[in-house]
């Protein structure tokens, strides 16, 4: 459902990796100039391509133009409603009127799917072309004149407009993709006119489950096949197809199958109008109450590039963010629904003593300086010694580890650091990986600057069998083995100090649990499987009692008589990265766009807290199912 | 006091001995005091309707109640359909314009399944629709921002006073009330459920002048078809034939 | 129509009640004296004058005060309280049992004492404010000395030789419980108050001393029993204001009494001017001042507040009475007294008579307290300097001026015939000014008149002023046309 495909490229530009996939949309449009100036990307011609000039170039004679010397050899000039643009050869009309200024409307095309031309609203006048042609499907040519707001034109987009809804129900209020929906920002650009259609509307299926994740609502399609592309050429899993004809045809599966691929959202993505819906966001929200924050995906080492779209102090869903090293405009279904752990189970408490041993009793309250307290105290016990464990787990950010880490070697005195994490799961053919940790790369790279030896989890569980291990100090309860069987090796160790975001069983064992946040609360960075460093940014406060992992490392450091003055992550990155050689190039500040940004999303703007309307009387807001 | 006052050559003996006109004020409220004592007090509730001795403008709230004019904006109300449930479809365009931000709407979707045809049709409806009308300051935006003519002020009835702040948050069995309402474009007058009709590929629903509706037009008394008006005879509208002679449409000005 | 008649019920009601009490007041009398000692009447007076007539009269006035009020102003007053008894068809009953939730209100209020406060005067200040109003009323007269059961009933508490003296000495005793209040609550605005109060005080006891010797000059006395006046009967003519200046032959008595608004008109002015100055009420409300300081019993609350706006009431009865008795003829009737007097029936049961009498004389205070509420609903407050220039230039030259006048007619002609023909002629005056307009002929002869009446008594017959200012007063006219 996002916009992505227009969206500028984020400044999340990060040199590719080795065996990142090169098929880029340009490969297809055409071919790759042989010196292309530095900087240039697909849709961003040299600069001094877009600056308008003063002579307009000559008007092409009248009859067949003998061919001219290009103005600039090895790149296409011409004049885009009197601007004249410097493009490689085989760049379309819309990516070259968009390094002008000039904005052609389009539906079917996206610059990564291949080209259909069917929707015809990028229909312009070319200077070499007796009728209007296909801005999307035309490549530049040299010396070509082309007018985008020519009345012709303005009536052709129109009249595509007036098409287009006729048969539309524009039911936009019970509609998820009203507010970013390309049909009702053309209609309020293009048309603006009431509809003439006198007769009834064609009837299609409103609500039909495609597959465990989408539902489509045929009326509203408007038979662009950016979806049935999107299946075929990105997931390469052909499961959607075209069907019927005229006013009847429709989107929809294979008689007998489901759109049960692992990246069926992108077609949510793609599908410019609400035709193509997420069962999982359904009516939870209002486009324009959400906000938009620049985050990176938690569901796998991939590291998909994502906004993460909040109201509130709730996350609402996650989008793919562009980024070509990585998951160029998609993302796939596992992890676009592993936003829900940012909001549900949360540990929201600080807490002194098993709770384990005391169920049912009520749960004292306590604060986070006592919970430093006891936690620095029972640490301080076991401070040099030989009993004593630390385990990390690789979905804590980069900030957070640091610090941990740092502490684990020079306040506790350990040397080696036991690695938790998720369990491993399946991978698929495109961007899943098996690996379902965010950060194990930078975990271990952290390590290795640190100089402490990285042990795997099994041999912890070794230990803690043997008796060796008395007291352990967690950056994170995840654990790749058996949940409960560790909670029980757990509920031997004197001293369990965790940093936790998710309750489970473990955490239950802690004797001292201290609520981390999770990665939408606090900003930070991982570092993703090809060794790429990506920021993530702070969407709104932590929850209840919690603060960021570095924040408890530096309470519990001065809780121990050590000394630590980070106000922000930033700050844990300032002092501690120098420490690894790896993290020396990555400019920490300037990593990722700035917060909350969505174009034409926002919080709103009475409430410029973001709290959803009534918000006051009824606490935080109940959001079904997240 | 006198003297000062005494020296004004506007002033006449009446004013400088200050005794006549103090009488004559005494009679006016004397006047007053005799009509309200002994006139019976008109209990029309339009003070300015009141005739009669008694000059008493009060309304003696409990027992007599003034009528709202004609477009009071009062109490809001959730418009009913006819089966009894809310017209509305939580599309959230209320509490979004809603400049005290005092409405606060949770969606919930009819189940695929629903026994009910209306409900079938409509899948999205409110399973929290509640307005504070405390902090309501009766603008009227939320009607008019309603695109299903779900939510009304047309109750001519002021927020009654009630001893909590919390029994002034209207939810929905409070505010779903009045006279049901149903157009010819909702849904469930158009479709059986939200599936595609069987008989979709029969009808010929896109042929000109089949299904036709009274075009509502802003000068009604335009909108008859068949009725042969001069082109362009008005400003502003364009003359669209159709089978049925031209039909004046209002022209969009961008 | 209805609501005529209703109204009418009500105060026909109100008379009754009022005979009743009257007749009940002079049986007992009778009884007491018959059974108990001579003089025992005296005590019983106490309790009915005082305790009942007063005290009703004034707890009933925190009503009508707001009711009136209302009703001046085109509203409602206070009609919510409502007692749910069957009968009542839950009817506001005017009103009435507001008074019953005023009084639990101020008994149930939490009583303040100002830490800073003087307590013993702070206690003492409502106390003093309240007690002397009362005392005021015991040498007003209600009725006729009368024969009940063969033994002298008066219905007065008591008759002291310096009668109207001792309304002057008493009535400037209540500024001691203002004074000592406003001072006691060691608040600033209640300072302020107690000492307006007192400055105030001050500035009209004279004022109100001399208005009231043209009246004692007339009768010759200053006690009130002689001031009213005896019924004359076939032998004697009446005494004090029970005698007529001119009167028809015959058993009907008909003819001008020589009643105080009569033959001191200007006297009555001053008198009352000065009085509403000495309770404290608008437009003299400046020692409570509410808009401004809060007033002397700003530190007050609960019944001792209730105790300073009871004594207002109280005073406000209490200026009545002894308004009726000095100018409008006590107990008496304007005609036919002599005649109902010596009716048979009358001779005969004395208590009758003393009925009727005092009935009338709580009538004529009725009006004037109505009167007095009027005036407070219709002026403004004055500013503070307007009072004491009031009460200082113009009430006590006026008084002065008065004294001379009243003191020369009464020797000139002790019949006091001469003194009721200048007090008609300042009437007429006033009633001609009053009800004239300016209009720019026609109108400037009155005002004319008037003029001469502005300048003092000298020019007794008010038209000799006439020539004074005839310039002045043309050249005005057209700028003041409506
Ligand atoms: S697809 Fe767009 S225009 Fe159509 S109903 Fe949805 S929001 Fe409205
Ligand atoms: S479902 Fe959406 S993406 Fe697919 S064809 Fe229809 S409009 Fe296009
Ligand atoms: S009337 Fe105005 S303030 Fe009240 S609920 Fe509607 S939009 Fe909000
Ligand atoms: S605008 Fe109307 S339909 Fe939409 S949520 Fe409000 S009341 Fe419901
Ligand atoms: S965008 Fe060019 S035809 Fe659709």
């Amino acid at each position: 459902m996002s916009d992505n495909d227009t969206k500028k490229p984020t400044g999340d530009a990060q040199p590719p990796p080795k065996g990142a996939p090169t098929d880029t949309p340009a490969a297809k449009i055409g071919s790759e100039p042989s010196n292309p100036p530095a900087g240039a990307k697909l849709d961003n011609p040299p600069a001094a391509a877009s600056g308008p000039t003063g002579t307009p170039p000559p008007k092409p004679p009248s009859g067949p133009p003998p061919k001219p010397a290009p103005k600039n050899p090895g790149f296409i000039t011409a004049t885009i409603d009197g601007k004249e643009v410097v493009v490689k050869p085989g760049t379309n009309m819309i990516e070259a009127a968009k390094a002008v200024g000039s904005d052609i409307p389009y539906y079917c095309y996206h610059p990564r799917l291949s080209i259909a031309a069917n929707c015809r609203i990028c229909l312009i006048e070319a200077s070499n072309a007796p009728k209007m042609v296909p801005a999307c499907q035309t490549p530049m040519a040299e010396g070509q004149v082309v007018k985008t707001t020519t009345p012709k034109v303005k009536e052709q987009q129109r009249a595509v407009m007036e098409f287009l809804l006729l048969n539309h129900p524009v039911d936009c209020s019970i509609c998820d993709q009203a507010g970013e929906c390309k049909l009702q920002d053309y209609y309020m650009k293009y048309d603006y006119r009431p509809s003439r259609l006198e007769g009834t509307k064609a009837l299609k299926n409103k609500r039909k489950v495609l597959g465990p994740r989408v539902v489509i609502d045929q009326e509203r399609c408007i038979m662009c096949t950016r979806c049935v592309r999107v299946m075929n050429e990105v997931a390469k899993e052909p499961q959607l197809g075209v069907f019927g004809r005229g006013s009847h045809e429709r989107i929809d599966v294979f008689p007998g199958s489901e759109l049960n691929s692992n990246y069926s959202l992108n077609t949510v993505d793609v599908c410019p109008v609400g035709a193509l819906l997420s069962r999982d966001f359904r009516f939870k929200a209002r486009a324009w109450f959400l906000s938009a924050t620049p985050s990176v995906c938690t569901g796998c080492s991939r590291g998909c590039t994502t906004y993460v779209d909040w109201m509130s102090q709730d996350s609402y869903r996650y989008r793919p963010r562009e980024n070509e090293a990585i998951n160029k405009s998609w993302m796939c279904d596992e992890g676009r629904l592993t936003y829900k752990y940012l909001n549900l189970g949360r540990v929201l408490q600080a807490q002194v003593g098993r709770r384990a041993n005391r169920a049912g009793e009520a749960v004292p309250v306590t604060t986070r300086k006592e919970a430093a307290q006891a936690a620095a105290k029972a640490l301080r016990s076991v401070q040099g010694s030989k009993q004593l464990a630390v385990l990390a787990s690789p979905l804590a950010s980069n900030e957070d580890l640091l610090a941990g880490l740092n502490f684990a070697k020079s306040t506790l005195g350990v040397s080696t650091v036991y690695v938790g994490g998720r369990p491993s799961g399946a991978a698929d053919h495109f961007l899943m990986t098996a690996d379902k940790n965010p950060n194990r790369k930078g975990l271990e790279l952290i390590a290795k600057g640190l100089g402490l030896k990285l042990e795997t989890f099994d041999a912890l569980t070794t230990a803690l069998k043997a008796g060796t291990v008395k007291a352990l100090y967690a950056i994170g309860t995840e654990v790749p083995g058996n949940v409960d069987a560790f909670a029980e090796a757990a509920a031997q160790l004197d001293v369990f100090v965790a940093q936790a975001f998710t309750e489970s069983a473990i955490t239950a064992q802690a004797t001292v649990l201290l609520p981390a946040s999770v990665p939408v609360e606090d900003e930070g960075s991982f570092v993703q499987q090809d060794g790429i460093i990506q920021r993530f940014r702070k969407a709104y406060p932590p929850k209840g009692d919690v603060v960021p992992g570095w924040e408890w490392v530096r309470e519990l450091t001065s809780e121990l008589g050590g000394e630590s003055t980070w106000k922000r992550a930033v700050d844990v990155w300032r002092e501690l990265a120098g420490k690894v050689a790896e993290f020396a190039e990555f400019n920490w500040e300037k990593a990722s766009p700035a917060d909350r940004e969505k174009p034409g999303i926002n919080p709103l703007p009475a409430g410029a807290d973001g709290r959803p309307a009534g918000y006051r009387e009824f606490g935080t807001p109940r959001v079904r199912g997240i | 006091m006198a003297y000062k006052v005494s020296k004004d050559p506007r002033t006449d003996i009446r004013e400088r001995t200050y005794v006549p006109n103090l009488l004559r004020g005494l009679g006016i409220t004397a006047k007053h005091f005799f009509r309200n004592l002994f006139g019976t007090r008109d209990t029309n509730t339009q003070v300015v309707d009141r005739t009669g001795a008694s000059l008493m403008t009060t309304v003696a709230y409990p027992e007599e109640k003034p009528i709202y004019p004609e477009g009071y904006r009062g109490l809001h109300r959730l418009v009913p359909r006819e089966d009894g449930k809310p017209r509305c479809v939580a599309c959230y365009m209320c509490a979004t314009i809603c400049p005290a931000q005092c409405i606060y709407i949770e969606a919930g979707e009819y189940e695929d399944e629903a026994s009910d045809s209306e409900d079938r049709v409509i899948e999205k409806y409110p399973t929290q629709f509640v307005i504070d009308e405390l902090r309501c300051i009766v603008c009227g935006l939320c009607v008019d921002a309603c695109p299903k003519d779900a939510i009304r002020m047309d109750t001519y009835m002021h927020t009654p006073p009630e001893y909590t702040r919390q029994n002034f948050v209207y939810d929905i069995p409070k505010l779903l009330k009045g006279a049901p309402v149903s157009h010819p474009s909702d849904p469930w007058n158009k479709r059986e459920g939200s599936e595609e009709p069987h008989h979709v590929h029969k009808e010929a629903h896109t042929r000109i002048g089949e299904g036709l509706v009274e075009l509502k037009l802003p000068h009604g008394e335009h909108g008859g078809h068949g009725k042969a008006l001069p082109a362009g005879a008005q400003a502003g509208h364009q003359a669209v034939v159709t089978q049925q002679g031209p039909i004046q449409v209002t022209k969009f000005i961008k | 129509m209805s609501r005529v008649l209703t109204i009418l019920v009500a105060m026909f009601t109100i008379v009754f009640l009022m005979a009743g009490g009257m007749a009940s007041a002079y049986l007992v009398g009778g009884l007491v004296e018959e059974h108990w000692f001579t003089g025992a009447s005296r005590l019983t007076n106490v309790l009915f004058l005082v305790l009942i007539f007063v005290m009703v009269i004034a707890t009933l006035l925190t009503m009508a005060e707001r009711k009136w009020s209302a009703f001046i102003q085109d509203r409602m007053g206070p009609n919510r309280a409502r007692i749910a008894l069957p009968g009542l068809k839950n009817r506001s009953l005017g009103g009435l049992p507001h008074i019953l939730t005023d009084v639990l209100k101020m008994l149930t209020k939490e009583d303040l004492i100002p830490a800073a406060a003087n307590r013993f005067m702070f206690n003492l200040g409502p106390i003093l404010a309240f007690a002397p109003t009362f005392a005021l009323f015991a040498v007003v007269p209600a009725g006729p000395s009368v024969q009940v059961f063969g033994r002298n009933v008066d219905m007065v508490v008591a008759t002291p030789d310096f009668g109207a003296l001792y309304v002057l000495a008493i009535a400037s005793l209540a500024v001691y419980g203002t004074a000592l209040a406003g001072w006691a609550s060691n608040n600033k605005f209640g300072l302020l108050g107690g000492v307006r109060a007192t400055s105030q005080m001050i500035a009209y006891e004279v004022a109100l001393g001399l208005s009231l010797v043209g009246i004692f000059l007339t009768f010759s006395s200053v006690q009130f029993p002689a001031i009213i006046g005896d019924i004359g009967n076939a032998l004697t003519g009446g005494t004090g204001q029970g005698r007529y200046l001119w009167r028809t032959d015959g058993a009907f008595d008909l003819g001008l009494p020589a009643w105080g608004i009569f033959i001191q008109p200007l006297g009555f002015l001053l008198f009352f001017a000065a009085s509403f100055a000495e309770t404290k009420r608008a437009p003299f409300d400046l020692p409570e001042g509410e808009s401004e300081i809060i007033g002397y019993f700003v530190e007050y609350s609960g019944m001792k507040f209730g105790l300073f706006m009871i004594s207002e009431f109280v005073e406000v009865v209490v200026l009545a009475g002894v308004t009726t008795a000095f100018f409008f003829g006590g107990y008496h009737l304007p005609f036919g007294n002599e005649w109902l007097a010596n009716l048979p029936i009358m001779q005969e049961h004395g208590w009758l008579l003393g009925t009727i009498l005092g009935t009338v004389f709580w009538l004529k205070v009725l009006f004037l307290i109505w009167v007095q509420l009027l005036i407070r609903w219709t002026f403004p407050r004055f500013r503070y300097d307007q009072i004491q220039s009031l009460g200082w230039k113009i009430l006590l030259p006026l008084g002065l001026a008065n004294v001379f006048v009243t003191g020369a007619l009464v020797l000139w002609d002790p019949s006091l015939r001469a003194l009721a023909v200048l007090g008609i002629a300042e009437i007429g005056i006033l009633v001609v000014l009053t009800t004239t307009t300016k209009v720019p002929a026609g109108g400037a002869h009155g005002a004319h008149v008037g003029h001469g009446h502005d300048h003092g008594h000298a020019h007794a017959h008010g038209g000799h002023g006439a020539h004074d200012l005839p310039a002045h007063a043309h050249g005005v006219a057209p700028a003041s046309t409506h």
